[in-house]
């Protein structure tokens, strides 16, 4: 029996010498790991690591959404489009003599029709018909005609009254240079309303006529 | 002066716009009139006005969420997530959601 234990023992130390002169060459690694298993490098190569791409099984189904709300809908919508529609109305909008959008005429051609009110059931401002002659003093080829009815298309009368022009007629001293300062009518003019400084004859209808 | 820059840093939070106008393109730079560490990382929000007005009449958000003079509201984002200034509108029922982290770049952008 000791005899026996003795050669085991013998017979692993040479088994293991062997292993460690022969058997852990390259190749012989190589033969013994690619029997074994799958992917294993050649000696002296290097694999690379390609990324396991999966494709679904079968084409992901066409989005059909269950009928959202309508409010949920509008949102949705406005997502997706955020301001590409505008860059697409911008071209068809009138313009004016500085290039801008003239808004007086998109509306009046309905090209674009704003909304009354947050809420759907706004109604639109009835626009208030009234004509002001403003004639400065000594300078009758100047004479402005204040349209009340295109800018009540969009204003209310609390946007300009009393702050920036007092009710009687004749109450405000305006000057062109109150204008250029983005105060009187150029609060809005050449801001988002046409250009003071293009705009001319808009307001001096003489200014028109005379060309 | 621990309070004096405690309310000052208070204040730096509250991202003060005054309105400036950039010529080309009709829309409107809220530049901040109190500048925050993080600011000049985070463009001020423009404000396309035209766009806005071939949606709705001035009338709508003039004078009753907006001030018709430039610069005279002080609009923060806790103000517009309480539902004022562009809050009113951007709440993700009517419009996108000012307020929501997702849509930051939509008004935040150069």
């Amino acid at each position: 029996m000791k005899w026996a234990g003795y050669l085991t023992i013998l017979l692993l130390l040479l088994i293991s010498i062997a292993n460690a002169i022969a058997g852990c060459s390259q190749e012989k690694r190589y033969q013994v790991l690619s029997f074994l298993f799958e992917g294993v490098e050649k000696p002296g190569e290097t694999s690379q690591l390609k990324p396991v791409v999966r494709h679904p099984r079968r084409p992901p189904p066409p989005v059909v959404s269950a009928t959202p709300t309508p409010s949920i809908q509008v949102a949705v919508v406005r997502q997706e489009q955020g301001q590409e529609w505008f860059a697409q109305l911008l071209p068809r909008l009138p313009k004016d003599k500085s290039g801008k959008p003239d808004w007086v005429r998109a509306l009046d051609e309905n090209l674009i029709s704003p909304k009354p009110g947050i809420d759907r059931k706004a109604k639109n401002q009835r626009p208030f018909n009234l004509d002001v002659d403003l004639v400065p003093k000594n300078q009758p080829a100047m004479k402005v005609l204040f349209s009340h009815k295109s800018h009540t298309e969009w204003l209310g009368c609390a946007n300009c009254h009393p702050a920036q022009f007092k009710m009687k007629k004749g109450g405000d001293d305006i000057k062109m240079a109150q204008l250029y300062a983005g105060n009187s009518c150029g609060l809005c003019h050449g801001k988002v309303a046409f250009a003071v400084t293009t705009g001319c004859a808009r307001c001096h209808l003489m200014m028109g006529k005379s060309k | 002066m621990t309070q004096a820059a405690g309310v000052i840093g208070v204040i730096g939070f509250v991202l003060i716009a005054s309105l400036s106008y950039a010529v080309a393109s009709g829309d409107l730079v809220l530049r901040r009139k109190v500048s925050t560490p993080g600011a000049q990382a985070f463009p001020p929000a423009v404000f396309p006005h035209e766009l806005h007005r071939t949606l709705y009449k001035c009338y709508v958000c003039h004078d009753a969420l907006f001030k018709m003079k430039p610069g005279s509201d002080n609009i923060t984002m806790d103000a517009i997530s309480a539902g004022k200034y562009c809050g009113a509108c951007h709440e993700g029922k009517t419009s996108f959601e000012a307020s929501s982290f997702d849509n930051c770049d939509r008004c935040h952008r150069k």
